[in-house]
């Protein structure tokens, strides 16, 4: 197992080291202005001190631009980079000695220290509010070896600890701005122990939030000296914002939207494809789903490439996994030798259904968290089920009780948007030793065979890229021929934009990275 | 009259109690745990077991209830915000004055479109003027706002490109959203005071007044329109009753930092708090606003005054006799 770490951490390195020095090296396309950028976003924030609270998407693109993580994602790559750490090695499978820069200060002016990473974990910790990032490290384990090296522990072999540390929620702070700002209470009103490109100036709640460029920033000087986030909730006013020119970036915009803009040379839209995967998964905890023939009929009866179109405007890709094409761990049909049931073939779906305790239809009901997509995938799926004779009742909800229907179990099947990129944290969805109530929701796929439990147990500690590929691929062999889940599309992140304003970066984890935005002449 | 609003300051007291349990009840019955989006999707058990215990969801209904109500009488306390931990009524206080702006800066646009219409459309009933009126009336109720704020911000930010999008910097930014909110309500009132005008256009001392040949301006605005207030000053009262909701789509379309805006948040978030701060604040303006109509009304209409004194008078009298 060592062997294999020590060959990951080598391809790690030299993919770190060359992307930092790519990092240092790389000249601005720009000369630093004294313009404003305006971004309309769609909500207001919880809160702007990261590390205590929820990491929803309201609150990811200001915390962004205010604090730095350790390491970067590079999405073109889909591998990790530095940021505020030059360079890492595993000292085992669960220890990470990491080197950081020792020119960072946060906004207030206090420099960045080894024990800041200790400080900005255990304060995360403490918080509760970032379980799911957070539960990994082993704090008592995690040591300052100088005041710019510190060894971060996790309890277990993670193979994605590097792209879960370069997740905004893990941005790092510093410690004596914390205490000398009043602490952690008074951060989330006025931020100031980051080291981010942008500093908190102002935030109106509800209006708007100002932030202005961090003049001593480690990297390269944003362009823009100002930036302005103007909170407005309505998708249809975010784009006429943009149309009118009262904004420069529409975030989050309705895909259905984006048509009136594209072709407009005033206009360009920044599309990114992700590792988010919107799935029908289908209760195989009771009838009549838990049916294999029932699982590949609703899933070969599915136009997918139409119902992208029609949901979602094309902003997407499909897949033949249940993993998205983005994922790392994604392997092909045809790479894996598997047979894939997630394209449209009515003969085989009849065929299928034939097969199965239900030849002549069922009826079922499709739970979604109401969305202008899911009421276009919940109707094209009732129109396209139809033609097998299966009726299916559309129960759209709320999105804020949606978890109480799934964690109950209370469903015949769902539309839900699967977004993780480390892939074991997808296959908790089919693990049947994680209840419905532990997982929050799932496919209750209570007799998923033992090989797919041992080899999802395999794949959560196997560090080697290669090996853990190889596992994967097994693993898609044996859920994609069972179909608990149909992958509906793998959403793409957009954004709309004035087409002078480049440089902007939207990436799965980092959502959209203002730092490198820039008008071109 | 002091005594008339004694009395109706604190039959407010039941109608916000009223109002609470209302609001309480339907949070309760909502299916959903408000620990989800007070701490999020990602939060360990044990933050949320905290969360719970710190916001108090773990005590019986009915506590939770007394304790709210004890807290908004006696220290005006609407509660924290699920969302961000802060207090509501601050939030609410820090949000108000803009609501409070946007509703009575669109009810007197309304007010002062609506009335010179109702007037003209009763003076030349069943003229076009009247039929143009009456249908752009008819058509300014019937349509939605939500949709009539997008055709505005179309039009004159998208199209024209003369005023701003979004947010309030300056006057120009108030006129999208005043005109959205007051527009809708010049309807309503322009039917109002046109019925109103031509029940008292028909009257005798308005045909007295003109057969001693008083101009026809003074005649329609000092005798006519005088008089037809009445209906119409009761119709403010809802109106801005109407502009307060209004306020909620005018706010998030246009980015305005309102109470309107706050409680559609809250409300998407099940921050069950901030959405009963915010109905208990509006509620208390609603009951506020109807009282000065109340009020108003005694003043424009004599007849009103002398039956409170009227009645002031004979409870002295009985008094004295007991």
């Amino acid at each position: 197992m060592k062997k294999l770490a020590a060959l990951f951490l080598t391809a790690v390195m030299a993919v770190g080291i060359v992307s930092g020095s790519a990092l240092v090296h790389a000249e601005t396309p720009y000369t630093p202005s004294d313009e404003t950028l305006v971004v309309a976003h769609k909500g207001n924030p919880t809160g702007l001190f990261h590390l205590n609270i929820s990491a929803v998407s309201v609150n990811t693109p200001i915390s962004e631009t205010l604090y730095d993580r350790l390491v970067s994602y590079d999405g073109e790559t889909n591998s990790v980079g530095p940021m505020l750490a030059t360079e890492w090695e595993y000292i085992d499978d669960t220890h990470v000695r990491f080197k950081l820069r020792d020119d960072v200060v946060s906004h207030a002016g206090d420099p960045f220290k080894a024990s800041d990473v200790i400080y900005s974990i255990q304060t995360a910790v403490d918080s509760g509010a970032l379980g799911n990032y957070f539960g990994m490290f082993n704090l008592e384990e995690c040591q300052v070896e100088d005041d710019y090296t510190v060894v971060l522990a996790t309890k277990n072999v993670e193979p994605y600890f590097l792209y879960t540390l370069s997740n905004v929620p893990l941005g790092m702070v510093v410690q004596a701005s914390v205490e000398a700002n009043g602490g952690i209470e008074a951060q989330a009103l006025n931020p100031v122990a980051g080291t981010g490109p942008y500093k908190f100036v102002e935030w109106s709640d509800g209006s708007y939030i100002k932030l202005e460029r961090n003049e001593n920033y480690w990297g390269d000087t944003p362009y823009f000296k100002n930036v302005e986030i103007r909170i407005i909730g309505d998708a249809s006013a975010r784009i006429m914002n943009l149309e009118s020119h009262d904004v420069n970036i529409a975030l989050d915009p309705d895909t259905i939207q984006l048509a009136g803009l594209e072709g407009n040379p005033e206009f360009t839209i920044i599309n990114y494809p992700t590792s988010n995967s919107t799935d029908l998964l289908m209760n195989c905890s009771k009838a009549p789903f838990n049916d294999e023939h029932v699982r590949r009929a609703v899933s070969l009866a599915m136009n997918y490439e139409a119902n992208l179109m029609i949901a979602a405007s094309g902003y997407g890709s499909l897949s033949d996994s249940f993993l998205p094409l983005a994922s790392s761990a994604y392997v092909s049909a045809e790479d894996g030798g598997y047979q894939s049931y997630f394209h449209y073939d009515l003969e085989a779906a009849k065929a299928e259904l034939a097969q199965s305790a239900y030849p002549d239809g069922f009826e079922f009901e499709l739970l979604y968290a109401e969305a202008p997509a899911f009421n276009t995938y919940g109707e094209m799926i009732q129109n396209q089920l139809g033609e097998l004779g299966i009726k299916v009742t559309l129960v759209p909800v709320a999105s804020t009780v949606f978890y109480d229907y799934v964690t109950a179990g209370d469903f015949d099947a769902h539309i839900v948007n699967l977004a993780n990129p480390d892939p074991a944290m997808i296959l908790r969805d089919f693990d049947s030793r994680i209840d419905f109530k532990t997982m929050r929701g799932g496919c209750g796929w209570v007799d998923a065979p033992q090989e797919l439990l041992d080899l999802m147990d395999e794949a959560k500690v196997t560090l080697d890229p290669d090996k853990s590929k190889e596992v994967y691929g097994k693993i898609q062999k044996i859920i994609n021929e069972a179909c608990p889940a149909a992958p509906l599309y793998s959403p793409n992140k957009v954004c709309a934009a004035d087409s002078s304003i480049k440089g902007i970066i939207l990436t799965e984890f980092s959502d959209i990275d203002f730092s490198k935005a820039y008008r071109a002449e | 009259m002091l005594r008339y609003i004694l009395k109706r300051i604190l039959w407010m007291i039941p109608v916000v109690i009223g109002v609470l349990l209302i609001v309480f009840t339907l949070s309760v019955i909502t299916p959903g745990d408000p620990v989800d989006n007070m701490v999020g999707p990602d939060a360990t058990v044990e933050a949320r077991e905290a969360a719970r215990e710190e916001m108090g969801l773990n005590q019986p209904v009915y506590v939770r209830f007394v304790k709210y109500v004890w807290g908004v009488f006696t220290r005006l306390d609407l509660g924290t915000s699920y969302s961000n931990r802060q207090p509501v009524a601050k939030e609410i206080m820090h949000r108000f004055p803009v609501t409070l702006k946007l509703t009575l800066a669109s009810v007197i646009v309304a007010l002062a479109i609506a009335l010179p219409l109702g007037v003209l459309s009763a003076v030349k009933q069943y003229s076009w003027v009247d039929n143009i009126t009456m249908a752009s009336a008819l058509f300014f109720v019937s349509i939605p706002q939500f949709w009539f704020a997008l055709m505005l911000l179309l039009i004159f930010s998208v199209k024209l490109q003369i005023l701003p999008a979004s947010g309030i910097n300056g006057i120009r930014s108030w006129i999208l959203p005043v005109a959205m909110i007051g527009v809708g309500n010049v309807g309503n009132l322009a039917r109002v005071t046109r019925s109103s005008m031509l029940e008292v256009i028909r009257q005798d001392y308005i045909r007295t007044a003109r057969a001693k040949g008083q101009r026809k301006s003074v005649v329609i605005f000092k005798h006519g329109l005088r008089n037809a207030l009445m209906p119409v000053i009761a119709n403010v009262g809802n109106t801005i009753g109407v502009s307060l909701g209004g306020a909620v789509v005018a706010e998030s379309i246009f980015s305005i930092p309102g109470v309107g805006q706050f409680m559609l948040n809250a409300i998407n978030s099940r921050d069950w708090p901030s959405v009963q701060g915010g109905i208990v604040v509006l509620a208390i303006t609603f009951s506020i606003v109807m009282l000065l109509v109340d009020i108003v009304y005694t003043i424009v209409d004599p007849r009103l005054k002398t039956e409170f004194q009227a009645r002031a008078k004979t409870k002295r009298k009985k008094g004295a006799a007991a």
